[in-house]
């Protein structure tokens, strides 16, 4: 009896509609995934200009003392959360861009490990950007409680 | 051989289970943006509702923070709503695709990857225009300054 081995488990083909379809969605996700590590990039620039901009407060005292701003500090501060936001945004473009290449590579060769490896990715960017939207809600409800309470005490 | 795919790729034990689980979690992802924008809306109109502190006289003042808090209000609730909008998609990608694997339907799971395609496409576009406006507004400060 001829066992046909590449008989779906599931009985779900990757028709030529379909095939058409992850074409187009490999397609959007790499350009979002590109545009994405450009926003990454800004980020940081950006956070590097203020940096600079904060630590450029001229010296009040003529006397040629050392002058360290109050402002500096803030300009430290700034890059720090600028270089961790756009760290927090790198780490789901790339889950995002990896699974773009790899849907069309897999589409490319009828791979199927390499179509399993994109799903995977596109799990995890989806799963990144969950946690993360949790922790904001939940950040966002803490403030506001804390802020009613504040508001309440006084 | 009749079952074979015509271009070999088939959903089978360790692609379904992947896609259980990304459907899985984007539906979360969609369900919780709703959240997200919904909460964003609420913030909007809470914007308005702050009791304004009056600054002596100056009437002009009471209104341009007037005006100031009415644009807020409008950025916060169109970012809700862009924010709502694309959080559909991957709910709609999320149910479509867990339907399909459960009921081997290949229509829904066709359906399911246009959701999908939907949803990157929309982020797309919104991320060019934000990309767009940021680059106009640096050039107009740049041109004022």
């Amino acid at each position: 009896m001829d066992q046909n081995q590449n008989a779906p488990l599931f009985g779900l083909n990757i028709d030529p509609n379909s095939k058409s379809l992850l074409t187009e969605i490999a397609k959007w996700a790499r350009f979002l995934a590109i545009v994405g590590f450009i926003v990454c990039g800004l980020v940081v620039i950006a956070g590097i200009v203020m940096a600079a901009a904060f630590n450029s407060v001229d010296n009040p005292y003529d006397d040629g003392s050392a002058f360290m701003a109050p402002s500096a500090g803030i300009g430290v501060a700034a890059i720090i959360m600028y270089i961790l936001v756009a760290l927090i945004y790198f780490f789901p473009t790339l889950y995002l861009y990896r699974f773009g290449v790899r849907m069309r590579n897999a589409l490319a060769s009828s791979d199927q490990n390499t179509f399993n490896d994109s799903l995977s990715n596109l799990k995890a960017s989806f799963r990144f950007v969950g946690i993360l939207v949790i922790i904001m809600i939940s950040l966002w409800i803490l403030g506001f409680v804390l802020g009613i309470l504040t508001a309440s005490s006084m | 051989m009749q079952n074979t795919s015509l271009f070999q790729l088939n959903v089978d034990a360790n692609v379904a289970m992947t896609l259980k689980s990304a459907a899985s979690w984007a539906r979360a992802l969609g369900v919780l943006g709703i959240i997200f924008g919904v909460l964003f809306i609420a913030m909007g109109f809470l914007t308005m509702s702050v009791p304004t502190t009056e600054f002596g006289d100056y009437e002009s003042y009471e209104e341009t923070n007037k005006m100031a808090r009415s644009i807020g209000m409008i950025m916060f609730i169109g970012v809700g709503i862009l924010y709502i909008l694309g959080s559909v998609f991957a709910l709609t990608f999320g149910g479509k695709a867990t339907n399909a694997l459960r009921s081997n339907n290949s229509e829904a799971l066709r359906s399911s990857f246009a959701s999908l395609r939907n949803y990157f496409a929309y982020w797309a576009v919104l991320m060019i225009l934000g990309l767009l406006l940021m680059v106009i507004s640096i050039a107009g400060t740049a041109i004022a300054t």
